[in-house]
């Protein structure tokens, strides 16, 4: 790891262009060396670029596809605020101790997401309002507001895919990144004005958490990135979408091989750093649950500690005090809990004030043990048992689950559980997302509605 | 009656302004005067500006406008008439339809022996044109040594030069001369001015100077009398009742004519078609012209006696005339105004609301500024004195601004008084309001006139009577101040009690600022002290006009700092001066959008505009309750108050002429969010003045560059709690951190860190501890619950400065709640 020669500036991105307020804090990689310096803009600021929002037109949907594409291309190969896209994804991986693999993914996938943001949104899109076949009435698909704002996390660069479906469907968008992980954001939102995106259609707006709220407050539509607190906040909301933990499971029953699918457990618990949403958070397994949990730890413990740079890591750093912080929190949780992995420690120096934070496993006495809803951003997994008396209890809410059964009574109530967002069954790892296919419903649902529309206006001679 | 569009006309009123001001020359305007209201709708007796702001029209615009304005008759009126015939000449042989139906119109409704008219386009041309005849008839009748006018002091008859000649007032005169000679002004009876008269009747008065003068000058070389029936002008002054048949008897039996100038008095103004008759006069001539269209058209008529008439209208006729002598569509408005005059019975109206109104307004003679107040129908003066002993004028030129900023009520004034000649359709609910409209101000005026006399004498003078801007070294004024608080004779209840339980003897160990940390903090007990233990008893037993205001109270009760008037004085004559060290125009009117109420933002806001020459607007605002909201997460609530504070905001930006806000920075920004006020705040406002909450560099920046570019931001620290407050420095980089120096010593601050009380470094961070100490308070090491970089102060400035003020996220245990107000 190796200090840049200077900060990266990282300005608001307003409706009149690049804007480097006196309020700046600088952004830290894993070693706590200074890496970027970002901007935070004051609510009058942020005021004026929702206003500004609120008075551009959307781009007409063909040069909305082909600016998103175009933005997609310049996000995954060009230099954009003076960043080749290696040095923009080796300072992300400085910065959010993502191992560069996953971060080079994260900007494949957002390139790619870019590019294809107008048809999956389309995938939202009512039947109704996609033929003609009501004569001169029609369903159409309205947006339900112009101005969506965007409290976006830090943990996963990928997740700026997300809201491009929004510029997609004709939104103006307002963004506030991470403060943690500001790069991605700021990156996307300039690839998107270089592409034609006017800068009164989408804003990068940094700023303090007091501020954060008049953006919520100030859009018409917000999607907010947070954990249970945010969830809470947001739940009764009916234009806001919070984006809380994402609770993945695994579910096993005894009719399972559980040789056949550990790739699946494993993969779904470590992949992508164990740092997404979809990560599996627990496995739950019908019968006894130990011969699990000790070849899934069997399996982790084996994972290399490397620096986030390193091509072959697989595992997340952070400073040492956050990695210890981490690891006494998660000990304190593990109480009553049996450890397969990491009940000694979780925290393995490199020696440069980074550490990676090893997986761990962790057995639980009974399927309703609290600590299974515990996600934590390495792979960290709570095995628990599970019995047809427990029933879907336990498997309630969670963004994606992965059933290894055969049961198809049991898949069929899994399908009709409506907090298990989205369903697997069979070796299909949680972390792997289908595109084109809701990840937590499509955003479509919540950005849009139908309505119909009829014309029997006689037309102009 | 046609009422208001729904919404004001979209005019740029101040591109108007100021193309007036490039282009225009006003009747009576100094030179130097910015103000203009572009008036743009009429109705009724309610009036609009260019702005959308609405006035109550109590003058007529120039004593006339009778039947309101907007009257769809006269409208239709002059349309049909210019649809036939618009313009014709009456010179000569020609004549028109609407000339000869009103002629004939005013000769009915005209006392004898009133025979022919001879039209004019107004008051003034009707005068000449009298003066002329009454010399042509005497020329033609064999005695054209008969060219002398005899006219009297303070009576107006417009400026034409005959006209000007004759008006009895010397700014008429001065620099226009030479004017038209063989004039004389003889003295007008004004009975409440007897100082006139030297102790001798009025009437006698004036007969006899009139005789002795026909005796001058020689009654074979006197033409004409001239003068209005009722003086208008000088003041609604009615003569006594023998005065006019007195005078018209004298002059007949010397030849000589009589104009009655009725250009006011006529056609209802006081109850009567015309004053003459009311007055038991019969004049050779009367002069009429305002009322007759009511100001639609412009318009005069000239009644000539029979007997004049024939001789200027035989040989070669009355040479001369005007364009628009008889002009048809004049003539066709003037006539149906009389009808509706008529027809509405507005010589009863004129009656019935003239007296309600001056019912009302003579209730104002209790006033020590008002000597009295005079009232005829529709014509009403308020003659204003300095001392009612003595009847010393009192200027009245300060009335009708305030009257109109305050209240949207237009009045007039001559030199000492404020004159009311309200349209004759006026109700009596609008009679109202310009009866209170007046009397608050004038009432305002005498009660701080009163106020002024009942301050007690100031102390011996020392260095507690200092002007902040010369202020004495911090050692000599706290010798002082310790000696005046802490000596029984003159210390307030408050500071001598608790001297008992300080382990120091203020007046032997306080020489330095320093030495202030010894005393406690004493915010706490402020919150009940009884504010009357808190004047210092040097100030002597007489009643003194004390202000409390209050901080605090949101969460406990508030705490209180007595407030006299002294102390007033200084802050604010230091305050003034800084505002013009920092080029805040004067002579512009303040916008006050903060709290009031027992706040000082509010007084303070308001004395600043009045001791700078403009009149406080405000809009009030509960802070407390606002905090409540918030603390409690009522957000709604809190953005439905905001709202309409901003309505009122608005209704105040869109209608008056704004120089000088004075707010907060949550309420800048919440300006800042409405575009169309943020406009308005560009182009009316020069200087906003934010104090009373933080603001960072990058929102000041905005504010500044791209909110509002056009004026002039100044921020403003203060506290109630330590009496006073400070601006921002001058000439500050924009990336620097708002600094403000304290008016020291009277005011001066440390920088402590909260945990050991110690001063912090330069450029570090601590809470700020303010000291106040002058004659009216001793407020030492108050704990603000604001935390800043404690910096040297300016050059000039002693003490140390403050910057970038922040809050401190709890105080005394309590979450502190900012950015409310």
């Amino acid at each position: 790891m190796s200090d840049a020669p200077e900060l990266i500036r990282l300005d608001a991105l307003g409706p009149g262009g690049p804007y480097r307020s006196q309020a700046r804090e600088t952004v830290h990689d894993v070693t706590g060396h200074p890496v970027a310096e970002l901007s935070l803009v004051p609510r009058l600021y942020v005021r004026r670029g929702l206003a500004a929002l609120r008075r551009a037109r959307p781009l007409p949907v063909g040069e909305r596809t082909a600016a998103l594409a175009e933005a997609g291309r310049l996000f995954g190969s060009a230099t954009v605020n003076g960043l080749t896209v290696q040095e923009y994804e080796h300072a992300v991986t400085r910065v959010s101790g993502l191992p560069i693999a996953v971060v080079r993914e994260a900007t494949r996938a957002v390139a790619t997401g870019l590019a294809g943001a107008y048809g999956f949104a389309g995938q939202a899109r009512p039947r109704g309002s996609r033929d003609a076949s009501y004569g001169a009435s029609n369903a159409v698909w309205i947006r339900r507001g112009d101005v969506l704002a965007v409290l976006a996390a830090g943990n996963h660069p990928g997740i700026h895919e997300q809201w491009a479906e929004a510029l997609a469907l004709g939104y103006r968008v307002a963004v506030r990144p991470s403060r943690r992980e500001p790069l991605s954001a700021h990156r996307l939102v300039s690839a998107l004005h270089a592409a034609g995106f006017g800068t009164d259609r989408v804003v990068l707006l940094p700023s303090d958490h007091g501020v954060a709220d008049d953006l919520v407050a100030g859009a018409d539509l917000a999607m907010v990135y947070g954990g249970d607190a945010v969830v809470d906040a947001y739940r009764a909301s009916t234009t806001v979408l919070p984006h809380g933990p994402g609770r993945a499971k695994i579910l096993v029953t005894a009719d399972a091989d559980v040789p056949r699918h550990l790739d699946t457990i494993v993969a779904s618990v470590s992949e992508q750093a164990g740092a997404a949403c979809v990560n599996a958070t627990a496995v739950f397994v019908e019968g006894d649950p130990a011969p699990v949990a000790r070849a899934i730890a069997e399996r982790l413990a084996g994972l290399p500690s490397l620096a986030p740079d390193s091509a072959a890591a697989v595992l997340p750093v952070r400073r040492v005090d956050a990695a210890r912080e981490l690891e006494k929190f998660l000990h304190a949780e593990a109480a009553g809990a049996t450890a397969w992995l990491g009940g000694d420690t979780v925290v393995d120096e490199l020696g440069d004030g980074a550490a990676v934070l090893r997986p761990a496993v962790f057995e639980l006495p009974h399927a309703n043990a609290p600590q299974a809803r515990i996600e934590l951003p390495f792979p960290c997994v709570w095995v628990a048992p599970w019995s047809r008396e427990d029933g879907v209890g336990p498997l309630r809410n969670t963004i994606v689950l992965t059933a290894l059964t055969s049961d198809q009574e049991l898949i069929a109530r899994l399908l009709d559980e409506p907090t298990i967002r989205n369903l697997h069954v069979g070796d299909h790892p949680t972390h792997v997302l289908v595109p084109g296919l809701p990840h937590d419903g499509y955003l479509g649902d919540f950005l849009m509605r139908s309505k119909t529309f009829t014309h029997r206006a006689p037309t102009p001679p | 009656m046609k009422p208001f569009n729904a919404t004001p006309p979209l005019i740029d009123a101040d591109a108007l302004v100021k193309k007036d001001q490039s282009r225009l020359i006003h009747p009576h305007l100094p030179g130097d005067s910015t103000e203009r209201v572009v008036m743009v709708e009429g109705a009724g007796c309610r009036l609009r500006d260019a702005h959308g702001r609405e006035y109550l029209d109590a003058t007529g615009g120039l004593m006339l406008a009778h039947v309101g304005h907007g009257r769809r008759e006269l409208i239709e009126a002059a349309a049909g008439q210019m649809s036939q015939l618009a313009y014709y000449s009456s010179f000569h042989e020609f004549t028109n339809v609407p000339s000869i139906h009103l002629a004939d119109r005013l000769i009915e409704l005209a006392p004898a022996p009133m025979e022919r008219v001879y039209f004019t386009s107004g008051g003034a041309e009707a005068v000449d044109a009298a003066l002329r005849m009454a010399r042509l008839y005497h020329h033609r009748r064999g005695e054209p040594e008969r060219t002398w006018v005899l006219a009297r002091n303070f009576g107006y008859h417009g400026i034409t030069y005959g006209g000007a000649a004759a008006t009895g007032f010397p700014m008429f005169h001065q620099g226009f001369g030479p004017m038209m000679p063989n004039v004389r002004h003889l003295t007008p009876p004004m009975p409440f001015h007897p100082e006139l008269y030297g102790g001798e009747d009025p009437t006698e008065f004036c007969l006899r100077e009139l005789r002795e003068t026909i005796e001058e000058i020689g009654a074979e070389r006197i033409a004409v009398m001239i003068g209005e029936p009722i003086l208008g002008v000088a003041g609604v002054v009615e003569p006594p009742a023998d005065y006019w048949p007195r005078v018209r008897e004298l002059l007949s039996a010397h030849g000589i004519l009589l104009i009655l100038d009725e250009v006011i008095t006529s056609f209802g103004r006081i109850g009567r078609w015309f004053a003459a008759e009311a007055l038991g006069v019969a004049p050779d001539f009367i002069v009429t012209a305002k009322g007759l269209t009511s100001g639609y058209v412009p318009l005069g008529a000239l009644l000539v006696a029979d007997r004049v008439a024939d001789v200027v209208t035989r040989d070669e006729g009355f040479v001369g005339g005007y364009t628009y002598s008889g002009h048809p569509t004049a003539c066709a408005v003037a006539l149906e105004n009389l009808a509706i005059v008529e027809r509405e019975d507005l010589l009863t109206a004129a009656t019935d609301v003239g007296d309600h109104l001056g019912a009302r307004l003579r209730r104002l003679e209790e006033l020590p500024i008002v000597g009295q107040v005079r009232q005829i129908g529709m014509m009403i003066g308020i003659e204003l004195t300095r001392d009612p002993d003595t009847g010393e004028p009192l200027s009245a030129e300060w009335v009708p601004p305030l009257v109109r900023e305050r209240a949207g009520v237009i009045v007039r004034n001559n030199p000492n008084t404020v004159l009311l000649s309200p349209p004759l359709v006026m109700s009596h609910e609008e009679a109202d309001r310009v009866a209170a409209a007046v009397a608050d101000v004038l009432t305002e005026r005498a009660t701080r006139s009163t106020r002024r006399k009942a301050v007690p004498a100031t102390p011996a003078p020392s260095v507690l009577d200092a002007p902040w801007s010369r202020p004495p070294a911090m050692s000599e004024l706290l010798a002082a101040a310790m000696e005046w608080h802490f000596d029984p004779k003159t210390g307030s209840r408050f500071w001598l009690e608790r001297a008992k339980t300080l382990d120091f003897d203020p007046r032997a160990d306080i020489r330095t600022e320093a030495d202030l940390a010894l005393f406690p903090n004493i915010v706490d007990e402020l919150r009940d002290v009884r504010i009357a233990d808190l004047v210092p008893r040097g100030y002597g037993d007489e009643r003194i006009p004390l202000d409390v205001y209050e901080s605090g109270g949101t969460t406990g009760s508030p705490k209180r700092v007595a407030w006299l008037p002294d102390h007033h004085e200084r802050l604010c004559a230091w305050h003034s001066e800084v505002l013009d060290d920092r080029g805040v125009p004067r002579d512009v009117n303040w916008l006050t959008i903060g709290p009031s109420g027992p706040h000082i933002f509010g007084p303070i806001s308001r004395t600043m505009a009045h001791r700078r020459g403009g009149v406080p607007f405000s809009v009030d605002l509960d802070p407390r309750w606002a905090k409540k909201c918030v603390a409690e997460g009522r957000s709604e609530e809190t953005r439905r108050y905001l709202e309409h504070v901003l309505d009122q905001v608005e209704w105040i930006l869109r209608s008056q002429d704004v120089g000088v806000v004075f707010t907060t920075p949550p309420l800048l920004e919440a300006l800042a969010d409405h575009e169309e006020m943020a406009d308005l705040v560009n182009r009316k406002v020069r200087t906003l003045i934010w104090g009373g909450a933080s603001m960072s560099v990058d929102t000041r920046g905005l504010l500044r560059d791209e909110v509002f570019p056009d004026a002039q931001l100044l921020g403003f620290y203060g506290s109630t709690m330590v009496g006073g407050g400070m601006y921002e420095r001058a000439g500050l980089a924009a990336d620097a951190p708002s600094t403000f120096d304290p008016p020291y010593p009277f005011i001066s601050m440390r920088v402590v860190d909260p945990d050991t009380g110690e001063t912090v470094p330069y450029g570090e961070r601590g809470q700020v501890v303010m000291n106040h100490v002058s004659r009216a308070m001793l407020i030492p090491n108050n704990l603000e619950r604001d935390t800043a970089l404690r910096l040297p102060g300016a050059p000039g400035f002693g003490g140390d400065a403050v910057a970038d003020i922040r809050p401190v996220p709890t105080f005394a245990g309590t979450a502190v709640v900012e950015g409310v107000y």
